[in-house]
């Protein structure tokens, strides 16, 4: 206790104030300066271990603490600088003194020591740096990763859609198949799919069930040929006609080919078939479209048994016709033969009992025979028109392009003979070129000029005109006279055979002219009417290859009455 | 029976025909000159000496045969084909007369090789004329190979 006692108070040293002359200021100078100087050299170490504390990744921090207790020993070194003014425990101050030596010293070594340790810690600088490259790292992190984001979420749109498009191509295709199966089971026709390398069905419609009598299940379980017979009509074997035509289908053809098949009740039911492949991957598969033809078979039949009959009456009438034609041309040649005889006979004797016994007959009797030879004449006129007028109808026609111009040229020169010693002016038109028989149209203008030339017989002069009118583009002829005419009352009779409108006495002529002239023109599908008034001449129109309206244009009247 | 007298063949089967043709030929003074067979049976006989007429063996060929077509037993058409196919008898002129003119007649007539074909026309008049034109042309004007019989015929090269 003595020795604590001598050394706090040191016995014997004068107090350091002593040594300030107990001046007030400078002593106060002292004190307050080292107080201030211990109460912050107190802080210090405080703050140093506040901030070891926060800062625990602060490396060294150590060298703060024994920063700190070094600063706390200078603390307590200044705190002894004041206790020593009023008490000099000098041997104390000197043991503080020395402890803060220590301090200090061990201090200084160790920071000697950790500098180059300190030196390689980054600065601050550095840091900075650092942080603004954190900054911009994280910026473009927060950026890629909003972008990432973003895809992100565009991926998802993405799936979403295709997820809901698949559901409705999906959708779609349960729809698509809905409706072929529809189609197929809907369909008129049988239809099968055969497995190929089964050689059994696939599928079968519900016409198929029906075509085959049994079900669908039974029908999967067979194929083709179970329901086919043995043979088929042409004598094939099922078997191979099958396989041939299974052949061309696999082959992408597309056979269409008659078929007997055989359903489960044993009948035998006349099909076509049309085979087509199935796009199908690995698998053969052969659509198969059968279509019952019974119906048609039977309706085919029925059609050739109608024709074959049609055809036997055809030939029935053919044969009639070919026989009356016969029996006509026979009977023709008969005319031409054997009425013409007796009649040659006739004016040959008569002529010869003339000749013989002229001077023996009485003149009454004469004019008798005279009578006799002039009807025989007229009789082999009649037959000779009527063979004319048979052999029209009977002729073929010999059609072409005809100058109808020449002909009448032709035909006016040959009844030169008839207007011999009469006044006949010839009014004659351009004809426009026809197709025709020339023959049979060199008649019908002999016919028709005839006429003319015999009708006008009694005009003082004769004014025969020919010409063409247009009906309709189409030509239509006439010829036209200044004769004695007709009552149109009468035109029906005109074009028929021995149909006369004036008397034997009046004018010569068999009847037969007019109806070869129309019965020409019928056979080029032409046709003729005439018109007439009593004694104002008449006019025939024709056309040659088609028909005429009932009225053609009228065309004035030539000469009129006489 | 003079030669002359088979220098003309008429082969008609109607009499009156024949009487007719005759009156016609008796102005002309030929009516000795023309046998007449009343078909063509008796016609295919006369000219290859067959039958009733094979002493005719020696006798020449007529100068011209005038042939009705339409007659009984063997036709017109026949006995042209006949003649006309033998080879003793083609060169034969054979002059058709008969009543029609029928184009089916006219045709096969000169189809079978006839070397004429006149219709007998209705007028008697006509007729007489006719029967005169055509004898006058066949017997006077016409010029034939030498008058031989069908045996000198027969042997005559093809």
């Amino acid at each position: 206790m003595q020795t604590l006692k001598s050394l706090i108070f040191a016995g014997g040293f004068m107090p350091h104030g002593n040594c300030y002359l107990w001046t007030p200021s400078l002593i106060g100078l002292h004190v307050v300066s080292d107080i201030l100087i211990a109460l912050s050299y107190l802080s210090i170490p405080i703050t140093l271990v506040h901030f070891i504390r926060k800062r625990r990744d602060i490396p060294f921090s150590w060298m703060f603490l024994c920063f700190g207790a070094f600063i706390v020993a200078c603390g307590g070194t200044h705190v002894m600088e004041v206790w020593t003014i009023w008490f000099p425990s000098y041997w104390l101050a000197g043991a503080l003194k020395a402890m803060t030596a220590c301090f200090s010293v061990a201090t200084a070594i160790l920071l000697i020591r950790i500098v180059p340790l300190a030196l390689a810690l980054p600065g601050t600088q550095w840091l900075i740096e650092l942080n603004q490259k954190l900054i911009v790292e994280v910026e473009q992190r927060a950026k890629a990763e909003s972008g990432l984001r973003h895809i992100s979420e565009e991926l998802e749109h993405r799936v979403a859609e295709r997820t809901s498009e698949l559901m409705a191509s999906n959708q779609s295709l349960r729809e698509s198949e809905l409706r072929y199966r529809t189609l197929v089971e809907h369909a008129p026709e049988a239809i099968v799919v055969l497995d190929l390398d089964a050689g059994r069905f696939d599928d079968a419609n519900r016409n198929a069930e029906r075509l085959f009598g049994m079900t669908r299940d039974d029908l999967l379980r067979i194929g083709p040929l179970e329901v086919s017979p043995k043979h088929q009509p042409d004598g094939r074997l099922s078997s191979e006609a099958a396989a041939a035509a299974l052949d061309r289908a696999v082959r992408f053809d597309s056979p269409r080919f008659e078929w007997i098949h055989r359903n489960a009740q044993g009948k035998e039911i006349p099909c076509e078939i049309s085979l087509v492949r199935l796009p199908s991957s690995g698998r053969k598969l052969v659509r198969g479209s059968i279509v019952d033809i019974s119906e048609r078979k039977r309706a085919e039949e029925e059609i050739h048994k109608l024709n074959t009959e049609l055809e036997l009456r055809v030939k029935e009438r053919t044969a009639q016709l070919e026989a009356a034609n016969r029996d006509l041309e026979s009977f023709t040649y008969s005319v031409s033969h054997d009425l013409r005889a007796p009649l040659r006979h006739m004016d040959g004797f008569s002529r010869i009992l003339v000749e013989e016994y002229g001077p023996q007959i009485p003149p009454g009797a004469m004019r008798h025979v005279e009578r006799v030879r002039a009807a025989t004449l007229h009789m082999g006129h009649l037959v000779d028109d009527l063979l004319n007028l048979a052999r029209v109808g009977r002729g073929s026609l010999r059609v072409g392009p005809a100058d109808l111009n020449e002909l009448l040229a032709d035909t006016i020169l040959s009844l030169e003979a008839e207007t011999r010693n009469r006044v006949v002016s010839w009014r004659v038109g351009r004809l426009s070129q026809v197709r025709c028989d020339p023959g049979l149209m060199r008649q019908v203008f002999f016919n028709l000029l005839s006429n003319a030339l015999k009708f006008t017989r009694h005009r003082e002069k004769a004014i025969v005109e020919i010409g063409e009118i247009r009906e309709e583009s189409d030509p239509v002829f006439f010829v036209r006279d200044n004769g004695v005419g007709f009552d149109m009352k009468y035109a029906d009779k005109l074009f028929q055979v021995f149909q006369r409108l004036h008397g034997e006495n009046e004018f010569e002529g068999s009847g037969v002219g007019l109806a070869i002239v129309h019965r020409i023109l019928q056979k080029h599908g032409g046709a003729i009417r005439a018109e007439s008034s009593p004694q104002n001449g008449a006019t025939f129109f024709f056309a040659v290859d088609h028909p005429l309206r009932t009225s053609p244009a009228p065309v004035a009247v030539i000469g009129g009455a006489p | 029976m003079r030669p002359e007298e088979n220098e003309i063949l008429l082969a008609d089967d109607s009499s009156a025909d024949v009487d007719l043709t005759l009156h016609a030929l008796q102005k002309n003074k030929l009516i000795n000159r023309i046998h007449v067979v009343r078909d063509g049976e008796e016609a295919l006989n006369f000219l290859f000496c067959t039958g009733p007429y094979q002493q005719r063996v020696h006798q020449p060929l007529p100068l011209f045969l005038l042939l009705d077509l339409k007659m009984s037993k063997v036709g017109g058409l026949s006995v042209l084909r006949a003649l006309k196919q033998d080879r003793r008898t083609r060169w034969m002129p054979v002059i058709v007369l008969t009543s029609s003119k029928e184009e089916s007649d006219l045709t096969a007539s000169y189809e079978l090789r006839a070397n004429s074909y006149i219709q007998k026309p209705l007028d008697f008049a006509q007729f007489r004329e006719t029967v005169h034109t055509l004898a006058q042309y066949w017997l006077f004007l016409n010029q034939l190979p030498p008058q031989q019989t069908i045996t000198d015929r027969a042997e005559m090269p093809l």
